[in-house]
């Protein structure tokens, strides 16, 4: 007997027509590109003024008076002032004065309002205070050596900003004072920039050695 | 003489047959593969554009604070390694201040009109910054007590560059009255150390790997 054959049975299996995924995922690719962060994000802590609200929040166990490390960022120079005369451990040195009411760090070049690209046809205008990181660095290195003594768990720094500074400048100021580096003083901006951060063990575990981490904005601008 | 000719004959027959099959066959054998769809293989770059899309979907959704960077708002640089966390964000712009995306007060070469301080310039306290605060504050309390926590006061400021000091005071001063009290600042990653001139140099790293 002939053995019929069904018709409209395929026996032959076809492919899986993958084109109208791969529209799919090449549409979306460039949109989910376009979507996402090209910068990197991070935070910077930071303790809000003490606006008369309450008591000062400084940490100090003991009874005797707080250091009170102030940093003050005016437009011409900056400061730093504490509850005790800082000339008896900081060497004056260029660009630094030192006196008994505190330490004076000059910007290495006046204000100025620099114009900056920001796209292809537009150019704004600026602010740039010019600060001495290195300098500052070294010197609040000398201050935690000569207080580590009296204030060997002092961490905080209170920061005075002039009303009209930016807030790159105050991220830069904080940045230059957060850890200890490998070297306890820099006078080239090149070196301080590429200069590593100093770790020590604790605990077993890696940590970066802090020099002044915790920043309070006081209450009033300059 | 005749017998080798009429094999001869057949031979060429037989021998005209197979040739002509032959050639048949081969004609058949040419339309067939002319016929033949050749499919082009996109396994490979669909599992390639697979893997990538993932990748991304994973890093767009997983970035608790997304900052999309213009001339009125560039963050600024340092070299914190501190990543962000899921907080209520507050935006200061060179043209505005923003809550979740929107406005809430118009700021004016780095500050803000009399208007907004209650007809006095030398006041701290932003009002309808204070009320937008305060209700973003209230809101988080109850979605942190519903989750069975304690609304911890933490605000991250997401601010450009260029603001001044004497705006970000007053901003961090409404905000304490708003009962916030834990406060972070957003900045972009990768910079160097010291002082960041006009031009780039220590420009931040910028890109997604």
């Amino acid at each position: 007997m002939a053995r019929s054959r069904k018709k409209g049975i395929d026996d032959k299996v076809e492919d899986l027509n993958l084109v109208p995924i791969m529209n799919l995922v090449v549409c979306l690719i460039p949109m989910v590109l376009l979507g996402t962060a090209l910068v990197k994000v991070g935070v910077v802590n930071v303790n809000p003024p003490n606006f008369g609200m309450g008591k000062s929040t400084t940490e100090n166990e003991d009874e005797k008076k707080p250091l009170n490390l102030t940093l003050m960022m005016g437009e011409k120079a900056l400061m730093i002032k504490a509850s005790i005369p800082l000339n008896a451990f900081i060497k004056p040195t260029e660009g630094v004065e030192v006196s008994e009411s505190g330490v004076s760090i000059r910007t290495v070049e006046p204000f100025k309002m620099a114009s900056v690209k920001v796209g292809e046809n537009e150019v704004v205008k600026k602010p740039f205070y010019h600060y001495n990181y290195p300098a500052l660095y070294s010197l609040m290195a000398q201050i935690r050596d000569g207080v580590k003594e009296a204030y060997p768990k002092e961490r905080v720094v209170k920061l005075a900003v002039d009303a009209n500074i930016p807030v790159k400048h105050i991220i830069e100021a904080m940045d230059a004072i957060r850890h200890r580096l490998e070297a306890d003083s820099y006078t080239k901006p090149e070196d301080f920039r590429e200069a590593k951060v100093k770790y020590e063990e604790v605990d077993g575990k890696r940590r970066a050695v802090e020099l002044w981490p915790l920043v309070w904005f006081a209450a009033k601008a300059q | 003489m005749a017998e080798k000719r009429e094999r001869t004959r057949e031979e060429m027959i037989a021998d005209w047959v197979v040739n002509e099959k032959a050639k048949q066959r081969d004609a058949r054998k040419k339309r067939r593969i002319g016929d033949e769809e050749v499919g082009v293989t996109i396994n490979s770059l669909m599992d390639a554009m697979t893997i990538i899309l993932i990748f991304l979907l994973m890093n767009y959704s997983m970035d608790p604070l997304r900052v999309d960077s213009s001339k009125d708002l560039k963050l600024p640089i340092s070299t914190t390694e501190l990543l962000p966390k899921k907080t209520i964000a507050l935006t200061i712009s060179a043209k505005a201040i923003l809550l979740d995306g929107k406005q809430i007060v118009e700021v004016k070469d780095g500050s803000v009109s009399k208007m907004d301080k209650g007809g006095d310039e030398n006041s701290m306290m932003i009002q309808p910054l204070l009320t937008a605060l305060t209700a973003a504050s209230s809101n988080q309390k109850e979605i942190d007590r519903m989750a069975g926590g304690k609304f911890d006061g933490m605000i991250t400021f997401i601010t450009h560059d260029d603001t001044p000091y004497r705006l970000l005071r007053d901003v961090m001063y409404t905000a304490t009255n708003a009962e916030f009290k834990k406060f972070k600042f957003a900045v972009s990653k990768g910079g160097r150390r010291g002082y960041h001139p006009p031009g780039g140099e220590g420009e931040e790293k910028k890109g997604l790997f």
